[in-house]
């Protein structure tokens, strides 16, 4: 079943004459780990924000769960994105004025949905435990402490866990390891990889580097503003 | 909503000293705004009320004004005396209840000498039907006695007893000194906040028999002096009706009556007469200083403009370190008009305290110093809860804020819209 697919898309930014994506096809099943690889201006945050719903591409169609996201108004994407999609950006990822448990219920407060994903008689705060206790940051040192003074690694690790809670269907990671060191690099795609296959999360992974391609089912590039697909070590299986 | 106001006061809790100083430059100009007008309707009220109970003042024609600086405020002479055969025929017609002689234009070491009856301290209402009364002794002014206002018992440090000697004039040169004529203080009157805390008062028949004369010739041009000396020795004391008098106090039995008593007195044949009320003359009076009332409005409402711009300026300047704030609140499901919302509780969460910490130290600063300000200044600074003008600054001052707050508010959303999930920080 597929969950996400790119039909003949176009997107430019206002003010750009030729348009920076160009995708004809891109097509990810439901449950299946992409890596997308991209330089630093190949458009990919583009094509992220285009994935999540905050801007709306010039031509072609973006479907996310069979639904047509880029006809939708602007509020209708905004509730699209706090019901279904998980999101972790590259660094600060914490609201630096609440706590560790705040911060991974984040999305449960903006969306209902996320909100009443939860096995009967649990609720957000308890989910979160779960989910850090899953990534190691149980410990009451951990949930006590203001998250500024968290370090990097750790903090990736709440925002994996604020991506996860109340099971979105899509998790999108926005080079999440680029400022860890290769050590915490490996911990944090494990722990990510682990969560979304134990939810059959569709994760769409961004990178610039692409040492950890291998672990994923799918892995492609961005060049030009086109997708290339890239010989898959392992696996493979998605379309 | 509920989340975005909760998020907002967390959000408020980490930047707190940041936001202190617009905290304070608000509860500063809370302070100024309301002080200002609360200092403002003390002193309107309290010269609005320097005599009440009074229905007319009556003296030798006049402009209003003057009349009522001489009778009132015992400042300025009058040119003309009202003879007492007028004050005898006007006071006992039917409509008038009571009436009190005032005679003027002796001084104490600076302060008037009020000649005046024991009706002055039965009828003379100041503030809300104030009566004056003796904070010590009795207001027995007859004979050679005297009763002192509060302010000129505590300036010249008399007591009870003390002997006063009372000059010829207003000056504080006392060149002119009945040194034989000397009062005994029977009484010191309690803090009024009107002219009666300056003025020595004693008896009309006593201060008319010291210099009968200097009343009874002033109206030919003559040597003061030659005449003091020729006739210094010719004064009596027994308690004859006066020549003339000052002006007077009028009460009358029917309120309703006081426009026509007042015409049938500014018409009156035998001498030319004014009689006004004192409550419009007031009015008219304050009417002159309410162009410095309008300036401390003015400078107060500066003050809370540049509070507001101050906190305009630290929300504009955190907004662009508060981008990525926005962008993670974004991806977590935050919708542009939350982030609006966060910005837009955040400043009017601020103005609120500031206002709130505002009112709540000047309050306690009116409150210490509420017996300070009365008895140095003799004002009475009204300690009621809001009255409908201050509520409505308050409002102001919270609508202005929400105003302000809208600005920022409006760019972050507009940023947060542009720069959604992206931000280069």
């Amino acid at each position: 079943m597929k969950q996400i697919e790119i039909k003949d898309l176009e997107f430019k930014w206002k003010g750009q004459v030729d348009a920076l994506l160009k995708i004809d096809h891109l097509k990810i099943e439901k449950g299946k780990r992409f890596f997308l690889q991209g330089e630093s201006g190949s458009g990919k945050t583009s094509l992220l924000s285009l994935l999540a719903g905050i801007n709306a591409p010039q031509k072609g169609l973006i479907e996310l769960l069979g639904q047509p996201i880029n006809k939708m108004k602007t509020h209708e994407r905004d509730e699209f994105r706090a019901k279904h999609i998980g999101y972790i950006f590259q660094l600060f990822n914490l609201v630096p004025y609440l706590s560790v448990i705040e911060n991974v219920t984040l999305p449960c407060q903006f969306s209902k949905h996320r909100n009443n994903a939860f096995a009967s008689g649990n609720n957000a705060k308890n989910e979160a435990i779960r989910l850090l206790k899953h990534v190691g940051l149980a410990g009451k040192d951990v949930l006590h402490k203001p998250v500024t003074e968290l370090s990097v690694g750790q903090q990736q690790r709440v925002a994996a866990c604020r991506a996860l809670i109340g099971n979105p269907e899509i998790i999108i990671a926005d080079e999440p390891t680029s400022s860890l060191d290769e050590k915490a690099q490996q911990t944090f795609i494990r722990l990510l990889l682990a969560e979304c296959s134990a939810n059959e999360t569709t994760l769409i992974f961004v990178s610039h580097d692409a040492k950890f391609s291998h672990l994923f089912d799918k892995s492609a590039r961005l060049e030009n503003g086109e997708i290339v697909y890239t010989e898959q070590k392992s696996k493979g299986g998605a379309k | 909503m509920k989340f975005i106001l909760k998020l907002a006061l967390k959000s408020i809790r980490y930047r707190k000293a940041a936001l202190l100083l617009s905290i304070l430059s608000i509860s500063l100009s809370v302070i100024l705004l309301l002080g200002v007008e609360r200092i403002r309707s003390g002193i309107h009220d309290s010269f609005t009320s320097t005599i009440s109970g009074t229905d007319l003042v009556v003296g030798a024609r006049t402009g209003n004004i003057s009349l009522l600086l001489t009778t009132v405020f015992h400042i300025g002479y009058t040119n003309q005396n009202v003879s007492w055969e007028s004050y005898e025929a006007i006071s006992s017609s039917p409509e008038v209840s009571w009436g009190i002689p005032l005679s003027l234009g002796d001084s104490h070491k600076g302060f008037p000498v009020l000649g005046t009856t024991a009706d002055f301290f039965a009828h003379y209402k100041y503030g809300h039907n104030l009566a004056v009364q003796p904070k010590t002794g009795s207001t027995n002014i007859e004979e050679m006695n005297c009763v002192l206002g509060s302010k000129v018992a505590k300036e010249l440090g008399y007591e009870v007893g003390d002997n006063v000697v009372v000059t010829h004039g207003m000056g504080k040169e006392e060149f002119m000194k009945h040194d034989d004529e000397q009062f005994v203080v029977t009484g010191i009157l309690g803090s009024t906040g009107t002219p009666v805390d300056q003025t020595v008062f004693v008896s009309l028949f006593a201060m008319d028999a010291i210099h009968s004369h200097f009343y009874g010739q002033e109206e030919e041009e003559h040597d003061v002096f030659e005449d003091v000396l020729n006739s210094h020795e010719g004064h009596h004391h027994q308690e004859e009706e006066p020549n003339s008098i000052t002006g007077f106090f009028m009460g009358l039995k029917n309120p309703a009556d006081i426009l026509a008593v007042q015409r049938k007195i500014n018409n009156y044949k035998i001498e030319p007469l004014t009689a006004i009320m004192p409550v419009v003359t007031l009015t008219e009076l304050w009417n002159i200083v309410r162009p410095v009332e309008k300036m401390l409005m003015v400078i107060s409402v500066l003050v809370l403009i540049v509070a507001l711009g101050g906190i305009l300026a630290t929300l504009i300047t955190s907004l662009n370190d508060r981008r990525r704030e926005m962008a993670i609140l974004r991806s977590a499901g935050a919708k542009p008009k939350h982030i609006f919302g966060l910005i837009l509780i955040e400043t009017i969460a601020v103005i609120l305290s500031g206002i709130l910490s505002g009112i709540i130290i000047l309050q306690a600063v009116a409150i210490l110093s509420k017996n300070l300000v009365a008895e140095k200044l003799g004002l009475m600074i009204p300690m009621e809860w809001f009255t409908i003008n201050e509520l409505l600054l308050l409002l102001s001052i919270l609508l202005l804020g929400t105003l302000v707050g809208i600005l920022p508010a409006y760019q972050s959303y507009k940023k947060s819209m542009s720069d959604g999930l992206t931000v280069k920080k």
